[in-house]
């Protein structure tokens, strides 16, 4: 029996530096191929050459069902192979059929669509993942599952175009669901490969691959490390993704409290986000992570009363009910949050860099009414050349700064209202190296000076380096907090990694 | 984002003098050609007056509209509630014969609703506000008509005298949109409010994350609006001594288009009182010299409809050109 997919000495070179080299590998008809690896690995590239978005370098083959692709895959990907991506690319107020139909649609001789025969073969469609859907209900009413599974459909439905049988990828289908949500795709990805499909999955998440998957290939630096069998333990996986042994588990030990405890967090839930405590003293910068969909990309903003929640923080001795709390009353409180959503949620790209930075603080400069420009340029001006805003300008509009100068700006805006606690979702996201530094040199001054600092990011490695404390979260849970000797960036990996059956709360 | 007032230089030509002054180069341009072109009549005193005055109700509208606009929101309930006070004015004064005060109270009021409602619906229930006020402008309009859809005439002797009184060779009228556009400069200009609804119309998500009050500033803008527009109903119906209900609704599209083609002039990009002062008399001056050459009737609907598009285009062209 040929394999469903072949790929062979498959690289990818850009200006110069190898991304991907010399892939190899096979998936079988009704095989299920996980792919782990960490950011940055070469997963995305590979996918990306399959997809047709990148041409891969001369030399690679790629065979669907025996035969040869030609090279480069034609946008989109060649017949027979199709792509689930995570943001699954449906039109919401579309109904089912049009989602999976869409571009194929069965032409009558008036140039209309057969639309019983579009319904039979939606159907088919879902009958594969053992689905039966009304191909007529709209997307939009369907669960966050369903709206998955009728992604996975229209994969089948493009990737069965020649024969009854081809390869789908799915790449993070997952990050999104519930966890009674992941079961019921893995069911519908298992009735598919047992009806002679191929598939890749891709995920961060080591448990849901061990589970899913018969085998399970490892990336790091562009190449595919260790074909692992499903049933390998998961520190074994993580270790052949980090390409060295995980370093010992070092006992914790937290650092002398440097002050008294400013912000308590207690018993905080909401969106992908269970039921999680935590305290921050003065002085410490606190780190939060795990893996996308995990929580700690929304906590923050549950914090901040931004977002829809329960539980209380206690700022600085004031208790606040989240179920009440707004980000106006949060600010009023001492809070301050710098989202990682530059465009839309934490700078206005439009206004000046003036405007920008003196939001918080303009009641500052207001005497009798009215603005005292003078005196705000002046402060203005102290602040960016303090923070070392290049080029000092403050009547450009914000968008004319580059990524890391709007952060440092940005960081100015919060920290000039001297907050309590000072929250930062990704302050480095697409910031360069330079500014980098300069903003974790800041974050540290700010927390010198009294203020508590949480930090969420992905970025195991500054969290190692700048935090005091870490708290790993998984399933919207915290699950670990690492602190002192026992921080460093392997266990901080090791720990998101982790299975997620191990968390005992 | 010209908020300078140092003596610092000013930046690289992002907004350089065309970009700031275009308007007023432009406004120059229209009065020399149709000056050169009819110097006996266009170029008189008594016409500038007229059409300052003319005008006076147009820039009062305007004013209103344009926090709204800052803000992020379109209300094109103006002229809806602008002709309902308007037809209230003449319906209670002459035709129920009440006295003037209590029937500009009533007309003032009406907006004051108008804006009330609109903001309970666009901001608390949050539903589009183009689409909210465009209904809201068409059923305030069938309102008017159905209290009262005649025209009628000889008002409060005292409403008219004060708004026509004059003040030199313009009328009250004009002194008073001369004020409200120095009152508006200065609030946006010089007072945090108005820092504020321009940061709400540019990112409203940063301004509710930086603590704004964004849910009160849109309703206050609102709220400006209809009250605003009733207030410009009434000094409509104290300036021509009579209400013609149809008319009102013919100010509408003038005033966006004064709007607009005001953002692109002084502060390119925004939305402020100088440059819609000018941009209604700019307008004015355009129409006034093509009805002396003997164009008239459609040519005012050809004239503002194309100055709203090129207004669009041009500060779309500008946007560009920036980033």
């Amino acid at each position: 029996m040929t394999a469903s997919l072949s790929i062979t000495g498959l690289s990818k070179t850009f200006a110069g530096r190898r991304v991907v080299e010399d892939v190899t590998f096979t998936i079988e008809r009704g095989q299920i191929v996980g792919l782990v690896g960490q950011n940055g690995c070469g997963k995305s590239t590979l996918i990306k050459m399959l997809s047709g978005v990148h041409a891969p370098d001369p030399g690679g083959r790629l065979s669907l069902r025996g035969d040869d692709v030609p090279l480069p895959a034609p946008p989109g990907g060649p017949d027979g192979l199709a792509f689930v991506h995570q943001d699954l690319g449906l039109f919401l107020d579309g109904t089912i059929l049009e989602n999976i139909r869409v571009g194929r649609f069965t032409r009558g001789v008036l140039g209309n669509i057969k639309w019983a025969q579009e319904a039979e073969a939606s159907s088919q469609a879902l009958a594969r993942l053992g689905l039966a859907l009304d191909p007529y209900t709209k997307v939009e009413e369907l669960s966050q599952v369903d709206r998955a599974l009728v992604a996975i459909a229209r994969a089948v439905d493009q990737a069965s175009a020649l024969d009854s049988s081809g390869v789908i990828v799915l790449d993070e289908p997952t990050s999104y669901l519930p966890l009674d949500g992941v079961q019921r795709l893995f069911a519908a990805v298992r009735a598919l490969a047992a009806s002679g499909f191929g598939v890749l999955f891709v995920s961060h998440r080591l448990d849901e691959v061990r589970d899913l998957c018969d085998e399970i290939l490892v990336m790091r630096a562009g190449k595919i490390t260790a074909k692992l069998p499903a049933s390998s333990p998961s520190e074994m996986i993580v270790t052949a993704m980090l390409g060295r042994e995980l370093s010992e588990l070092y006992p914790d030990h937290v650092e002398d409290v440097r002050g008294e405890e400013v912000l308590a967090v207690d018993g905080v839930s909401g969106a992908g986000v269970r039921d999680v405590s935590f305290s921050v003293r003065r002085g410490e910068i606190y780190g939060i992570t795990g893996l996308l969909g995990m929580g700690q990309e929304r906590i923050l903003y549950l914090l901040f009363g931004a977002e829809v929640a329960q539980g209380r923080v206690t700022v600085a001795g004031s208790p606040l009910d989240l179920a009440t709390l707004t980000p106006r009353a949060a600010v009023a409180q001492g809070m301050a949050l710098l989202p990682a959503d530059r465009l839309r949620q934490s700078s206005v790209p439009e206004a000046s860099v003036l405007e920008n930075l003196t939001l918080v603080t303009l009641p500052r400069w207001v005497s009798r009414g009215r603005i005292q420009h003078r005196r705000e340029r002046a402060e203005a001006r102290r602040t960016i050349e303090d923070y070392r805003v290049e080029p000092p300008v403050l009547d450009q509009p914000m968008s004319s700064l580059s990524g890391g100068n709007q952060q440092k700006a940005l960081l100015a805006k919060w920290v000039t209202g001297a907050p309590e606690v000072l929250l930062l979702h990704e302050p480095t996201q697409g910031v360069d190296i330079g500014a980098k530094a300069q903003i974790f040199a800041r974050l540290r001054e700010i927390a010198d000076a009294g203020t508590a600092v949480v930090v969420a990011t992905t970025e195991y490695e500054d969290l190692a380096q700048i935090c005091d404390r870490v708290m790993v979260m998984r399933e919207g849970r915290a699950a670990a907090e690492l602190a002192g000797a026992g921080l460093t960036e392997d266990r901080l990996i090791d720990e998101c990694y982790r299975d997620s059956t191990e968390v005992t709360k | 984002m010209t908020t300078t007032q140092t003596r610092r230089p000013r930046r690289a030509a992002s907004t350089g003098f065309f970009d700031k002054y275009g308007l007023v180069v432009a406004l120059l341009a229209v009065i020399a050609i149709f000056g050169a072109l009819r110097p006996s009549t266009y170029l008189t005193t008594t016409n500038l007056a007229i059409n300052l005055n003319a005008k006076a109700v147009l820039v009062i509208l305007v004013l209103s509209v344009l926090p709204s606009l800052a803000a992020g929101l379109y209300d094109m309930s103006i002229a809806g509630a602008m002709g309902l006070s308007y037809v209230v004015v003449g319906y209670l004064n002459v035709v129920q014969g009440w006295p003037i005060l209590p029937t500009i109270a009533i007309a003032l009021c009406a907006g004051l609703v108008i804006g009330l409602v609109n903001s309970l619906l666009i901001v608390k229930v949050g539903i589009n506000s183009l689409i909210v006020t465009l209904g809201m402008g068409t059923l305030l309009g069938g309102i008017a008509l159905g209290i009262n859809g005649r025209a009628v005439s000889g008002l409060d002797e005292r409403l008219v005298s004060f708004f026509r009184f004059s003040v030199g060779s313009v009328q009250v009228v004009f002194v008073i949109a001369l004020l409200l556009t120095v009152v508006l400069w200065f609030v946006f200009r010089h007072t945090p409010v108005g820092r504020y609804i321009y940061v709400v119309g540019s990112g409203a998500e940063v301004a509710r994350l930086a603590g704004l009050n964004v849910a009160a500033i849109q309703t206050g803008t609102l709220i400006v609006a209809s009250l605003g527009a009733s207030f410009a109903g009434v000094a409509l119906a104290g300036v021509q001594n009579s209400v013609d209900p149809n008319s009102a609704a013919k100010l509408l599209l003038p005033a966006f288009a004064a709007a607009f083609l005001g953002s692109t002039a002084l502060t390119p990009g925004r939305f402020n009182a100088w440059g819609a002062f000018i941009a209604v008399y700019f307008l004015a001056a355009g129409i006034t010299g093509l009805q002396f050459l003997g164009m008239s009737g459609w040519i005012e609907n050809v004239f503002y409809g194309g100055s709203l598009v090129a207004a669009v285009l041009l500060s779309y062209l500008a946007r560009r050109r920036r980033s």
